[in-house]
């Protein structure tokens, strides 16, 4: 273990920690400021407690995204000084911006809207919710740009042996950045349905009140929406993948030996040691070149052709997009049905559904964990696509004892934390509603 | 190139001089109520009193280190991965402090968290102040990095400032909690703060005299950051007896608001004697980080300038409302 292979786990750990908790939050709150626009319009105060209900659960996700959050910026220049200086001409633009436009209206209107709800109007305190929601959207837009950046450069020059920011309009109509912000996001909105979802069923079951029919239907119909989102995007983004980082689309398909008229194999085992699959079976033929091309005479380049020292580690990109890929596919399924249930009204009437749909919820939170790994180890060697190699981006200055130190504390500091709330999670979620 | 340089020095010196107004007063919160509460009621009266704020507090420090990734990115670099061990101290400490702010009153044990709140209070306020106080008289290093490591941040200056920053921050909060708490504490705290002034005096005229920026042998001011800093630390020695002349009045709200100015020209002086420096360096005359060698290039300075004059206003504008609409006497200290 060196430095810096110990700070890549430290960033890991760290950015994994964080994805924890922040895609939930994208998607609940966004659930609540819909429960409270219907509140505002009808009046209904049903709609009410199921917002109050919900605030409780969002606030230690929030609050805990929050916290974690800053170490993330701080590590760039703390673990990763070669690339802060490298970078920093346009990588710090996104964050800097991130911090201005969306930080700000998130924590500023969550205080309001957590605490102020007797000291504004109705109307001001149902805005102050869709500004959060407004807000953690685009602080994941901003983000997700910056992370682009490092996939796919563009906008930018290099000069002084860095890279200089030259065009920044190019830089936001980075289609990496906005193809990526749409299929994360709506992944976002898709693990808030589900967690929603998950309470709300557990809720029905134990017969408390009926009322979260009414949040297990909405919740449903936003998660079918956004998976369907999830579905386009992440297709299209896999296009993206395979124009502008064809290392990463041959890892995740595990495809050793390029060509054209490439068939698709639905079971396949990669052998990296001897750069093969020990299992390719299963083809249909052309499949790969279409899906990638529109054409079968698409040409796809192996990972042969590619020299060893700019191929990521096909294993864990291989495996981290095809779990994804299944599990997103059994997720449009099973929302398919949950939506039709609450459509006729019958979900209460089905305690395997509810019951599986409890199971369910957790295995969305591993998908967007296997995206990020996806787009993070696909993207090895290089932290700037093409352009820095990750073995060339750390801070030269730092000595093992200070990484190995930071990294002990964070994993302890983080169990801590991811314990008791989670912890909190489960006991908030399976509180009696006539109790909040 | 150049004003845009100095702009954005201006810029980087109001972002974290904002922060430090802003989270200075919940660090001190933080660090004190244990000791001035009588009972659970004035402990979560107290903590409530800063809930709602802290987070929209510390995002000007995201700011203030986005800001300094984007324009002056080698500094940035530079300064973060040198620091690494007070810098990591202080991530602990910020997110122990949120966290147990936020799950206090979730969690059976309040003592526990009642301790990791006055420690993670107390870390970060000390931390930044030794790391403020290194900048101030300059670090060791030269074309091949920082030399002085860990224990070398631990000089005369930079302990000074940390225990100035701590004491400073303390002040602070126990004008913010004179307009929130009531009864036998608000007394307590009155009490306190007529006592508690003298040494904020004292420290503050000691720091003057010191002038750490002196010890560099470096230092080299132009005459007009010169003439700012003097003058911000001389009007921050007004504001100092303003608030004690505005305690003596009654006037606990406007006290409060003079030393939100105090805190702020306190940094802000600070950024006027380290101009152009953004980090000098004690031991090489040439490779101190200024803001002519460590900046973006005028574009990204320039994008950068318009979304800051742009958003920054409206952000202030939003968060003094919402300051405004929240902030309230509470006679009976309820948390959500």
């Amino acid at each position: 273990m060196d430095v810096l292979m110990l700070s890549r786990i430290q960033f890991a750990v760290t950015a994994g920690f964080h994805f924890l908790f922040v895609p939930m939050t994208l998607g609940v709150i966004v659930l609540c400021a819909l429960m409270q626009t219907f509140y505002y319009k009808t009046g209904d105060d049903g709609w009410y407690r199921l917002v109050k209900f919900f605030q409780k659960l969002f606030i230690i996700n929030f609050v805990v995204g929050i916290v974690t959050g800053i170490s993330l910026e701080f590590q760039f220049g703390m673990n990763w000084a070669e690339y802060a200086r490298y970078v920093g001409d346009v990588f710090g633009v996104p964050l800097a911006i991130e911090a201005t436009l969306a930080f700000f209206l998130e924590s500023v209107f969550f205080g309001l809207w957590v605490f102020g709800e007797n000291r504004v109007s109705k109307k001001v305190h149902l805005i102050s919710v869709w500004l959060v929601a407004f807000g953690s959207t685009i602080s994941a837009l901003w983000i997700l740009f910056a992370n682009a950046f490092m996939q796919r450069p563009v906008g930018y020059v290099i000069n002084n042996g860095r890279v200089e920011l030259n065009n920044f309009f190019a830089f936001m109509a980075n289609p990496y950045g906005w193809i990526k912000f749409f299929h994360t996001a709506s992944a976002g909105y898709l693990v808030g349905s589900f967690f929603v979802i998950a309470v709300s069923a557990y809720q029905i079951m134990k017969n408390r009140d009926m009322l979260f029919k009414r949040s297990f239907k909405l919740a449903s119909y936003l998660g079918l929406l956004s998976s369907f989102a999830v579905l386009l995007f992440g297709h299209l983004h896999a296009i993206d993948i395979f124009k502008y980082q064809p290392t990463k689309f041959a890892a995740m398909e595990s495809v050793w030996d390029g060509g054209k008229e490439m068939p698709y194999s639905l079971i396949v085992i990669p052998d990296e040691r001897n750069e093969k699959n020990y299992i390719e079976s299963v083809k249909i033929p052309y499949l790969l070149s279409f899906m990638s091309g529109f054409s079968k005479e698409t040409e796809i380049k192996g990972l042969k052709s590619f020299d060893k020292n700019d191929r990521p580690p096909v294993t864990i990109t291989f495996f981290s997009f095809k779990i994804m890929f299944l599990l997103g596919m059994l997720f449009i399924a099973f929302l398919v049905l949950l939506s039709y249930l609450s459509y006729s009204d019958r979900v209460d009437k089905y305690p395997v559904v509810l019951k599986t749909s409890i199971f369910i919820t957790p295995l969305t939170y591993i998908a967007c964990q296997l995206g990020w790994m996806l787009s993070e180890v696909g993207r090895q060697p290089w932290s700037v696509y093409g352009l820095l190699r990750t073995a060339d981006s750390y801070s030269k200055n730092l000595s093992l004892s200070s990484v190995i130190f930071s990294l002990s504390a964070y994993s302890i500091l983080y169990a801590a934390i991811g314990i008791t709330a989670f912890y909190l999670i489960f006991k908030y979620a399976k509180q009696d509603i006539k109790g909040v | 190139m150049e004003a845009l340089q100095i702009i954005w020095f201006i810029l980087y010196s109001i972002l974290w001089s904002v922060y430090f107004m802003l989270d200075g007063f919940d660090f001190g919160v933080g660090m004190i109520y244990n000791l001035f509460a009588s009972d659970e009621k004035d402990k979560s009266t107290m903590l409530a009193s800063i809930a709602p704020f802290w987070d929209g507090n510390e995002v000007w420090l995201v700011t203030a280190g986005g800001a300094m990734f984007a324009a002056f990115p080698t500094a940035y670099a530079s300064m973060f991965s040198w620091l690494y061990i007070p810098l990591f101290l202080i991530l602990v400490g910020l997110i122990l402090r949120g966290f147990a702010i936020e799950f206090r009153n979730k969690i059976k044990n309040k003592k526990l968290m009642d301790v990791i709140i006055s420690i993670s209070s107390f870390i970060p306020p000390l931390l930044f102040g030794v790391a403020f106080g290194n900048f101030y008289q300059g670090m060791p290093f030269d074309s091949s990095g920082y030399s002085g490591g860990v224990t070398g941040l631990l000089n005369l200056s930079g302990i000074f400032c940390g225990i100035i920053f701590v004491v400073f921050f303390i002040f602070h909060s126990l004008l913010w909690l004179l307009n929130i708490v009531n009864g036998e504490a608000e007394t307590r705290i009155y009490n306190f703060l007529k006592k508690f002034y003298y040494p904020v005096i004292m420290l503050f005229a000691f720091f003057i005299l010191f002038l750490p920026f002196k010890k560099n042998p470096y230092f080299m001011p132009n005459y007009i950051s010169y003439f700012l800093m003097i003058s911000f630390y001389l009007i921050d020695f007004i504001i100092l007896f303003l608030i004690k002349r505005a305690l003596n009045q009654g006037k606990r709200l406007y006290s409060f608001i003079l030393s939100l100015a105090f805190i702020f020209l306190f940094m802000a002086g600070g950024f006027a004697g380290l101009f152009p420096y953004i980090i000098p360096s004690n031991t090489s005359a040439i490779d101190g980080i200024t803001i002519y060698n460590s900046s973006s290039n005028p574009y990204t300075l320039k994008i950068m300038l318009v979304v800051a004059v742009i958003f920054v206003p409206i952000v202030i504008a939003y968060q003094i409302w919402v300051y405004k609409k929240l902030f309230k006497k509470s006679a009976d200290g309820s948390v959500y």
